[in-house]
């Protein structure tokens, strides 16, 4: 090889890291952080006395969320079902855009393990599902797994995109991701652009009782064309 | 006359048999899925104090804490009938059926008082007392309670009896009753006061009533009275001496019996200057009134005992009416109003103790009930109210349904007083699945460290674990195969610890939470059972 074409090459070594920069940013230029509206922070009765090696512990504001230009929320009133009927409230509440921390608020589903699931009505690219299951005292909720999958019988492309459930109480696989303590920013479930219609949010009691609550779930993402 | 004799006889058959049902249906709602609910940190260690009795066949009475002496025994033979003879061998119906089944000897026991409030009124009682979501839920707690009120309806039951025939027997019952009351529950004593104050202006106006009657009818004779009163205060201290003394074999127990009332004395006073605590179970006055008339607490069912608060003051009223001559309503009248008013005033205030008065309050609801009937003249409309009340009563009953079985844990249910929370369970299941994969089994070390002994009713749960050790303060080597630690003192005992071990969480109470440290040997060997 000459020097010439040598000295080519190094040139085009040493300008791989800007390319990819460039190309990162202009990804990136696609991508805008998603304005989640949060409710009213509404904590009451006593600070949970809680830890676990499981548990997630944050003092921090939660980073804005980047999705790509033109996400939105897709479950505005969303079909919800249940694995059981609700004793509080009506499963719609769950997507009615309600996150806020009042007894009208919130649906009550039996104890022991149970789901709500959501028909987005589409497929759709799912970026972000924020979920608030109760935010009036601090609690943990057990056994949080989120599923999506294209189906409603949840038997084409199902995928697990969240699962707290250390010790697979819940039977349903053990997971590795962290339980969170409730608060008005809810939990954001990261489920990175996957395309899915169905969603579905198991979990097995509270600290506080052995019942399951639901304020909002808000999923954000975009209709697949 | 034959005519009428089979009426009658007709009558009373029919009265029986709907009383049976009632009490058929009372125990059906006292005795279905017992074991569901956690045990009440209280009920537990009652239940340890009866285990030890099952065990070693040893009891002594505690002046201090734990009442009196009839509930263990009493739960005695139940646990030998079902072959249990060891504290390990028990479980949740050897205990909660003792109480199950004094809430239904309370339907049972209106038919000794049912010609005193009249059968129509002794049957609406039946329905309230079968129905009451109050009754019914601490029913099936394994405490005093229920026991102290059955044993106050004997004693009233056996005195009424004695009114209308002055039979030694009916003398011997009563103080049977009493001693058994004193055996008890040391607040047997306020249901005595109130006793007395009922009865004392009620004997005047029978005894004046007497002494104008007195040629139509001779009075009763007072040296058999006298002999009679003396036979009953011999029955009730013999019970209550046989039962403090653990049957002869605890002699301080009589005399601590009566030693008891000062610390009781120290803890129903509010002001700490007095001595007494300020506890977190004083409440303001209204509180039991409170707890009958309406309680919601965030969504869900609202509860109401209303209905019977209602008709037991239409009952008051009814009781006083000239042409009445109703002994047992009036009695009830005064003893009811003035019990509820001693236990308003006594700062000191758990909800199991309002069944005390609120059973007053449901036999005048049954009189109650009658007279409200009776007020409308025509038949139709009679039939209309007697409805509207039946389908009243039955909202109670759904409210005891809720009551026993739906938020049998549940802080909005009102009855569920610092009660163990539902997730407490998940802890007593880890244990079981961690002893299922031990070497040792259920021999495996055990070391739970809470200051305060805040630790009930784990005893009753790992009463099968051989090898538990209790601490109230911090052991120096306080490692062992599972440690339940207490969360205010979890990081200095972690420090101490010197194995590896994985860290979990278990609730006692709402808001109450224990940390769960778990040999990481052993929680693998677990974990290995769930993949």
């Amino acid at each position: 090889m000459t020097f010439n074409a040598r000295l080519l090459a190094a040139l085009a070594i040493a300008m791989l890291p800007f390319a990819a920069a460039w190309a990162a940013d202009e990804a990136e230029a696609d991508l805008e952080p998603i304005e989640i509206k949060l409710p009213e922070p509404s904590y009451m009765g006593t600070p949970l006395d809680y830890w676990s090696e499981h548990l997630e512990i944050s003092f921090k504001k939660r980073e804005p969320f980047m999705a790509p230009k033109g996400a939105e929320i897709v479950s505005t009133d969303a079909k919800v079902t249940a694995s059981v009927k609700p004793e509080v409230g009506t499963l719609d509440m769950i997507v009615d855009g309600d996150k806020e921390a009042k007894d009208s608020s919130y649906v009550e589903l039996a104890d022991g393990v149970q789901y709500v699931q959501i028909d987005l009505g589409r497929p759709c690219e799912i970026y972000a599902i924020i979920l608030w299951h109760y935010h009036a005292e601090e609690r943990v909720y057990f056994d949080t797994i989120c599923k999506i999958a294209k189906d409603a019988d949840f038997t084409e492309d199902v995928e697990t995109i969240y699962n707290n459930d250390y010790d697979n109480s819940a039977g349903l696989g053990v997971g590795e991701d962290k339980e969170f303590i409730e608060n008005a920013e809810g939990r954001l479930i990261d489920a990175k652009g996957k395309v899915a219609q169905f969603i579905r949010l198991y979990s097995n009691g509270n600290t506080t009782d052995d019942r399951n609550h639901y304020v909002e779930v808000e999923v954000w993402g975009k209709p697949v064309e | 006359m034959p005519t009428c004799r089979i009426r009658s006889a007709r009558l009373r058959a029919l009265f029986i048999t709907a009383l049976a049902l009632f009490a058929v249906g009372a125990l059906i709602l006292r005795v279905a899925q017992l074991a569901d609910r956690p045990l009440h940190g209280d009920e537990a260690n009652q239940a340890h104090r009866a285990g030890i009795l099952i065990e070693t066949g040893v009891y002594k009475y505690d002046p201090v804490e734990h009442h009196g002496p009839t509930l263990y025994y009493l739960t005695l033979p139940l646990a030998l009938l079902r072959g249990q003879h060891t504290f390990a061998d028990t479980d949740e119906y050897t205990f909660r059926l003792v109480p199950a089944l004094f809430g239904v000897a309370l339907v049972l026991l209106l038919i000794p008082v049912a010609d005193g409030l009249g059968k129509s009124a002794a049957l609406w009682a039946a329905a309230f007392t079968a129905l009451s979501p109050a009754f019914v839920y601490y029913s099936r707690y394994y405490i005093q309670e229920t026991l102290l009120v059955a044993f106050t309806f004997a004693a009233i039951a056996c005195a009424w009896r004695y009114l209308q025939r002055p039979r030694a027997a009916w003398a011997v019952g009563f103080g049977a009753a009493i001693g058994l009351m004193h055996a008890t529950k040391e607040t047997c004593v306020l249901a005595w006061f109130a006793m007395a104050v009922a009865a004392a202006p009620i004997a005047l106006v029978q005894l004046r009533a007497a002494r104008r009657a007195e040629a139509a009818s001779p009075p009763l004779d007072r040296r058999v009275l006298a002999r009679h009163a003396a036979l009953a205060v011999l029955v009730a201290l013999i019970v209550s001496v046989v039962l403090f003394s653990s049957f002869f074999t605890h002699a301080a127990g009589p005399l601590d019996s009566v030693r008891a009332y000062f610390p009781y004395l120290h803890r129903a006073s509010a002001d700490p200057a007095a001595g007494g605590d300020a506890h977190a179970h004083n409440h303001p006055w209204p509180y039991y009134l409170r707890l009958l008339l309406y309680t919601r607490r965030a969504p869900g069912p609202w509860w109401s005992e209303a209905l019977i608060l209602g008709l037991a003051a239409v009952g008051v009223v009814a009781a006083w009416r000239p042409r009445q001559p109703r002994v047992l309503p009036r009695f009830l009248a005064i003893y009811a109003p003035v019990l509820a008013a001693v236990y308003a005033v006594i700062p000191y205030k758990t909800p199991w103790c309002l069944l005390s008065f609120h059973h007053g309050f449901i036999l005048l609801a049954g009189f109650g009930a009658v007279a409200l009937i009776r007020l409308a003249r025509l038949a139709p409309l009679r039939i209309a109210v007697a409805i509207l009340i039946a389908l009243a009563t039955l909202q109670l009953g759904r409210q005891a349904v809720n009551a026993a079985f739906e938020y049998p844990a549940d802080p909005r249910n009102p009855y569920v007083y610092a009660h163990t929370a539902s997730a407490h369970l998940r802890l007593v299941q880890r244990m079981h699945d961690l002893a299922a994969v031990h070497p040792d089994g259920r021999a495996l070390r055990v070391h739970v460290i809470t200051p305060d002994g805040d630790y009930w009713p784990l005893p009753f749960y790992l009463r099968s674990f051989t090898q538990v050790g209790y601490f109230t303060v911090q052991p120096e080597r306080p490692d062992a195969d599972v440690l339940i630690v207490a969360s205010s003192i979890a990081d200095a005992v972690q420090q101490r610890l010197t194995g590896d071990y994985h860290v979990e969480h278990g609730s006692l109470r709402p808001g109450v939470l224990l940390r769960v440290y778990i040999r990481t040997q052993l929680w693998d060997a677990f974990m290995n059972t769930r993949r």
